[in-house]
């Protein structure tokens, strides 16, 4: 049981790697762009900073628990977020 | 001819944003002929937002700017709405693009019977490089609204709308966009009569809405439920020590005993009486 709890707790660390990846090329492209979260506002640039923190806060931890709920229910977003990983940064 | 209030102040860098999007609602209400009051492009206050919802008391109400869990905000320190007079929204459609408002303002106002309260459960969120995608998902609610939609159809059409203009973001490469087109797709909520609150984490509430459904289990409020639990503990004591004389002694009824079982028919009665008015609110 301990196993495969493991097993899938990996899984999940490398799909959310794959999609932090993703972003960070995204955000890396477009550095100026925006986030508006509320009345917190974040460029893209900060963005893909906040994703090279290894304590996400809690921002980046519901922003990637969204993706990874996309990445396994939407074949055309998971398509590109493999595209785009596969990239070099 | 039909009122409407849009209150979407002005007075930082994302209400810059709503402001713009409440224009094109601007411009919508009057094409469909309302008669729109206009609070907008500077900060607002309390007293004059209080002052046209008491006069209007029928008004189509639209909020475009900061929020939070129980309120509204006119400027970076004033709340228009908040718990104090949110009876102000009682039969009023009330639209809103602001942030957590419809995780406990909204559902009071449902429940001081609000026709309908359209809101997000989260922090709205949006990014630059899609902002048309943004202010159409925004604004998409009102629009089927006005084309004579139910809010529940408005509701089931604005979550369709978000997936295709999701598909788009991802397929144009905007990654960032569609995970926050997602996230603001999952938050929005319409509270209506057909489709009431269904979220709390309060464990009485939860009990409430399990034992009496929905509509009726938000009406009930925490005296209710404290006076429901006091209750029933009383009588639970009261039994325990009767059964513990009757076995100690021997079996004979007290008048205490006879005015306990009057005080519970009656308790029983009231209760009954009082759900029925409840229902039929």
């Amino acid at each position: 049981m301990l196993k495969l709890n493991k097993r899938s707790d990996d899984k999940m660390n490398d799909i959310e790697g794959l999609i932090i990846k993703a972003i960070k090329i995204e955000a890396l492209n477009k550095p100026d762009e925006k986030i508006i979260i509320g009345d917190v506002i974040i460029t893209y640039r900060q963005f893909a900073e906040m994703l090279n923190s290894k304590n996400h806060e809690n921002i980046i931890r519901d922003f990637l628990k969204t993706a990874v709920k996309l990445f396994n229910e939407n074949p055309v977003f998971k398509e590109n977020i493999l595209k785009l990983s596969s990239q070099k940064i | 001819m039909p009122t409407a209030i849009l209150i979407a102040p002005l007075f930082d860098e994302p209400t810059q944003y709503t402001y713009d999007w409440s224009r094109d609602l601007l411009s919508l209400l009057k094409s469909k002929g309302y008669d729109v009051i206009d609070l907008s492009n500077r900060k607002i206050s309390r007293s004059e937002v209080e002052e046209i919802l008491k006069q209007n008391p029928n008004i189509l109400t639209i909020h475009y700017n900061h929020g939070n869990e129980d309120c509204w905000y006119g400027s970076n320190t004033e709340k228009v709405i908040d718990l104090d007079n949110v009876f102000l929204l009682s039969n009023k459609e009330v639209y809103c693009l602001n942030c957590l408002s419809a995780k406990k303002l909204g559902v009071e106002a449902y429940k001081i019977g609000a026709i309908a309260y359209w809101g997000y459960v989260e922090t709205f969120s949006f990014t630059t490089d899609a902002i048309n995608e943004f202010k159409e998902f925004a604004n998409s609610g009102l629009k089927f609204r006005l084309e004579g939609h139910t809010w529940e159809e408005s509701l089931e059409l604005t979550k369709n709308l978000a997936k295709q203009l999701q598909q788009e973001l991802i397929k144009s490469g905007k990654i960032i966009a569609s995970i926050t087109l997602e996230r603001d797709t999952d938050a929005l909520r319409c509270y209506t009569e057909k489709n009431p609150p269904q979220e709390t984490k309060c464990i009485f509430r939860k009990i409430a809405l399990k034992l009496f459904g929905f509509k009726l289990g938000w009406l009930l409020s925490r005296r209710i439920a404290i006076s429901l639990i006091l209750f029933g503990l009383g009588i639970g004591l009261f039994i325990h020590d009767r059964i513990v004389d009757w076995v100690k002694l021997e079996c004979r009824i007290h008048g205490l005993d006879v005015g306990f079982i009057l005080v519970f028919i009656a308790y029983v009665l009231l209760t009954f009486d009082f759900i029925k008015w409840l229902k039929r609110r």
